[in-house]
């Protein structure tokens, strides 16, 4: 376990190597946010509540699912990329699972990507609408599952990109999961303001547990919603790591790694 | 000697798809697409024993990146059998990891932001060696490869040489027992490749690491390795020594000549390469006539200031066995 550790450790250093860089990815956050708070303050009107939301809950909850959005791995990728160039016989023949590498060095991209976004975020937010009440409280269960949220994206990634084994393009599937987590899981509006009929399909999708669930629990935190939260994403993580094991089992014996 | 690898009836076959041009049989193609199969390594047989310095040499295209990774477990082969230590590299392909090292010199282990120092502690701990072992290593193959100076530069400021010398320390920190260039020297100068060249020698002779190597560079067989396997068209064409290789083609020699007046020679067997002034570059085969006989006519019809003569260039050999003459 240690080599998966170190891998995670490597790749958030990676990261950081340009510090300005690092920073400026920033700003098209800020950006993002700007835009999301002017539209739905527009939206909300003066109205109180929508769907049970307030504007200050509402615009904090896009804080963190762009939080999640934002601090996905790009590294990923490059899965797709090894196996059409053929670098991928240099990282198959190390004495590693190929998923859990990847997967190690996606997280420690994400996670070390995700700080500064959640500073940006709180001071963001704060400014713009106000402190989100019992931030605090919701705050070390709320990073649980935010953090399982982006496991979860990055497991669609990995799912996603091993279909390279199969197919040249894996880019439209992305694109269609990235959707799917754009409006069923919540990413522009919360799930709730859906008609009731999609909003309980939705809840339950694995879409909903890498942005609504997280989001929901740390903007309406209560025990009830953090195990809901927390059972989901455990489950759907499961699930996705047993696909992306199968996948890879299936696939590496497709790799057509032709020529130099 | 032991045997470390063996490979018996190997093949391997890719399905490639065959896309038309237009836009018509774009589309029909994604209906109905159609495939050619390629027989990227076809048959082969051979074995290589522990503490050699083999070269896999062959064009583009002839199967040589493919045969390496059949042998260390990358691809799946069509059928045949190989061995590495006894084991099946398809099975065994982690446990096997830990045995083998391999250098593809057109693509990069190292982490391109990172210093190499960095991947190499990362390389330790990926081949589970003790993090102390692994940093005597380190300090061991700073000292062999000379890359101490710039082990803290991130990669992606070194020149090529310098990140071919740190990839090959960082394929030797597990002590392979088998060691896999796939082209080490592509792209690098004289100097580099030299450096290069005497660093395998050395992990040949010190650590017995038996090496696998291909290259296009007829120097470094020439300089490296004793015995040769050549494959075309993913058939092997040619597996001896190369002594053998040099003196099964040496049908042709080669004679430099410096004059006090322009050469003055026709014979039957001599072509001249190259006639300049009172310089001439000339090829005499062998088979046609002999070589006393040419050197007497050139002594009898020009004054001689200088002669060399020498055997047809490495690589001139290696293109005849691609080409089947003999």
């Amino acid at each position: 376990m240690r080599k998966y550790v170190r891998v995670f450790a490597f790749a958030a250093r990676d990261q950081i190597v340009y510090m300005p860089a690092f920073l400026f990815r920033n700003i098209f956050f800020v950006v993002i946010l700007f835009t999301f708070f002017s539209l739905w303050r527009v939206i909300f009107a003066g109205r109180a509540a929508l769907s049970g939301f307030t504007m200050v809950q509402l615009l904090w909850y896009l804080t963190f699912t762009e939080t999640i959005e934002l601090s996905k791995s790009r590294s990923l990728f490059g899965i797709q990329e090894e196996v059409k160039d053929g670098t991928v016989a240099v990282t198959l023949s190390r004495p590693y699972s190929y998923v859990l590498y990847h997967l190690m060095r996606a997280l420690g991209e994400s996670y070390v990507k995700m700080i500064p976004m959640l500073v940006v975020g709180f001071l963001l937010a704060t400014l713009f609408v106000g402190p989100l009440p019992g931030y605090l409280a919701a705050l070390p269960c709320g990073i649980v599952v935010i953090a399982l949220g982006l496991l979860i994206t990055n497991l669609w990634l990995i799912v996603i990109n091993l279909l390279s084994f199969w197919s040249e393009e894996t880019m439209p599937y992305y694109w269609i999961v990235q959707k799917l987590i754009f409006i069923l899981g919540g990413l522009f509006i919360p799930i709730d303001l859906f008609p009731q009929w999609l909003s309980g399909i939705a809840r339950m999708l694995p879409f909903a547990f890498s942005a609504y669930w997280p989001s929901v629990t740390m903007v309406s935190f209560s025990i009830e919603t953090f195990l809901t939260a927390l059972g989901g994403a455990v489950f759907y993580a499961l699930a996705l790591g047993g696909l992306a094991a199968f996948l890879y089992g299936r696939g590496k014996r497709r790799i057509c790694a032709q020529g130099g | 000697m032991e045997t470390v690898l063996s490979v018996s009836n190997l093949t391997k076959t890719f399905r490639v798809v065959e896309k038309r041009p237009g836009f018509r049989s774009a589309l029909r193609s994604l209906f109905a697409p159609s495939y050619r199969e390629v027989r990227a390594v076809d048959g082969i047989s051979f074995s290589v024993e522990r503490g050699e310095i083999l070269a896999f040499l062959g064009p583009n295209g002839a199967g040589k990146s493919t045969t390496i990774k059949l042998i260390t477990g990358i691809l799946f082969p069509t059928s045949g059998g190989i061995e590495v230590f006894g084991m099946n590299p398809h099975k065994k392909r982690r446990a096997l990891a830990y045995r083998i090292g391999t250098v593809f010199g057109q693509k990069s282990q190292l982490w391109y932001h990172l210093p190499p120092l960095d991947s190499l502690r990362l390389l330790g701990d990926i081949y589970d060696i003790d993090p102390r072992e692994a940093e005597r290593r380190i300090e061991t193959l700073a000292e062999t490869f000379e890359i101490r100076p710039y082990l803290r530069t991130p990669v992606r400021k070194l020149s090529l040489g310098e990140r071919i010398r740190c990839e090959i320390a960082a394929s030797l920190l597990h002590k392979p027992e088998i060691l896999f260039l796939d082209e080490p020297t592509i792209g690098l100068d004289v100097i580099a490749k030299q450096i290069i060249r005497d660093l395998i020698r050395r992990i040949n002779e010190e650590d017995h690491t038996t090496i696998f190597l291909t290259s296009h560079d007829a120097g470094d067989i020439e300089k490296l390795c004793r015995r040769a396997i050549v494959i075309n068209h993913g058939k092997i064409v040619w597996d001896d020594t190369i002594k053998t290789m040099k003196y099964s083609f040496l049908r042709r020699k080669v004679i430099d000549l410096k004059l006090e007046s322009p050469l003055d020679l026709a014979s039957e067997g001599v072509e001249i390469l190259k006639a300049k002034g009172y310089s001439a570059k000339i090829e005499v085969d062998l088979s046609k006539v002999e070589l006393d006989e040419v050197i007497g006519r050139i002594m009898r019809n020009n004054k001689v200031a200088d002669i060399t003569i020498s055997n047809p260039p490495m690589e001139e050999i290696i293109s005849m066995i691609y080409r089947g003459e003999r």
